[in-house]
């Protein structure tokens, strides 16, 4: 009998554990992050200076060493409740990427433009320069 | 004994609804992270539009002098030194449309002749030709003529039909100076912006 007892002990916090993972994955499923869009990027570092305005990925085309370029992004949210938009990138590109405004909210319907820029060094060598961009959307 | 096992079986039952709550909850966040179901209700779009700057001591004349009893000297990147001692520098900027769309161009200084010279009746003034036929049309100047640096907006319209097609793609321009004799000295930088806009 105490055996038994003691099976059943056991089977209850097993039985209360699948229940609190089950909770806390429902609620992480309803407040975490609804969307994240990703967006390639790239930029040339040459003694040319040449336009790229690829409307699917944010080329910046082609600048000399020392130069910049400057493209913008239009997000707008179209949920019904406020988001807070966080970008970042990733690749060889990100060290030579800024970005006008980050972590920001936007309410239902409203909109924004950010504007991201290439730059390079003075001395830094030719050379293709790649990665992307992510937009991540939670919540607020 | 029935009791316990009727309470047992209520308990697996529910354990198993919630291994099934897992299970698509686990979905519906994997689907969010993916982005595939959701993206409807974010729209994130491409402005095509970009602006490029490039800096004017990219064409590097080095240190120079005006001739004595001169009241300027004019250099230029086509190799032209008039009434002064400044080394002949022959290349100009070149600006290529790498993508596939036509592209309007303006270009804007950060200075004009005043603010990048100084002293009386300085001049600053580009030119634009076609390094490659038919690359550049329509835009406010005519081609192969000077003009003076536009500090003001985007600048000036110089191309409203920036082709991209590869054998009809680039464009070169050059930089005259006039510099007054009472020009201030020192090391002269300035910054071009060109703004690429699709058509």
């Amino acid at each position: 009998m105490p055996k038994r007892k003691t099976k059943n002990s056991l089977l209850n916090i097993f039985l209360l554990i699948v229940f609190t993972v089950a909770g806390v994955i429902l609620i992480m499923s309803l407040v975490i992050a609804p969307n994240r869009q990703v967006i390639k990027t790239s930029f040339i570092v040459s003694d040319k200076v040449g336009f790229d305005l690829n409307k699917n990925e944010l080329t910046f085309g082609s600048i000399q060493p020392g130069g910049t370029s400057s493209r913008a992004l239009t997000i707008q949210n179209n949920f019904n409740r406020d988001i807070i938009v966080t970008l970042n990138s990733e690749g060889n590109i990100k060290d030579y990427l800024t970005v006008s405004e980050n972590d920001f909210v936007l309410r239902p319907n409203e909109q924004k433009n950010v504007t991201f820029t290439a730059f390079s060094y003075k001395n830094q060598s030719y050379g293709n320069y790649t990665g992307k961009i992510n937009i991540i959307f939670k919540y607020l | 004994m029935n009791t316990i096992k009727k309470r047992l079986d209520i308990w697996q039952i529910t354990a198993y609804f919630a291994i099934v709550i897992i299970v698509i909850s686990l979905l519906v966040i994997g689907t969010k992270l993916t982005g595939y179901a959701t993206n409807a209700v974010v729209n994130v779009s491409i402005e095509q539009r970009a602006y490029i700057n490039f800096t004017f001591d990219e064409i590097n004349f080095g240190p120079g002098n005006i001739d004595s009893g001169e009241s300027n000297a004019t250099i230029d990147t086509l190799g032209n030194v008039v009434h002064g001692n400044w080394t002949p520098v022959s290349n100009g900027f070149t600006i290529e449309n790498l993508g596939n769309v036509n592209v309007s161009l303006d270009l804007k200084t950060d200075k004009n002749a005043t603010d990048f010279l100084g002293g009386q009746n300085p001049r600053y003034q580009y030119n634009i030709s076609n390094l490659e036929s038919e690359s550049c049309s329509l835009g406010h100047i005519n081609l192969g003529e000077w003009y003076e640096v536009n500090k003001t907006g985007d600048g000036t319209r110089i191309c409203n039909f920036f082709q991209y097609t590869d054998s009809r793609d680039t464009i070169r321009i050059d930089v005259r100076l006039v510099i007054p004799s009472d020009a201030s000295v020192g090391i002269k930088s300035d910054t071009f912006t060109a703004t690429g806009t699709a058509v």
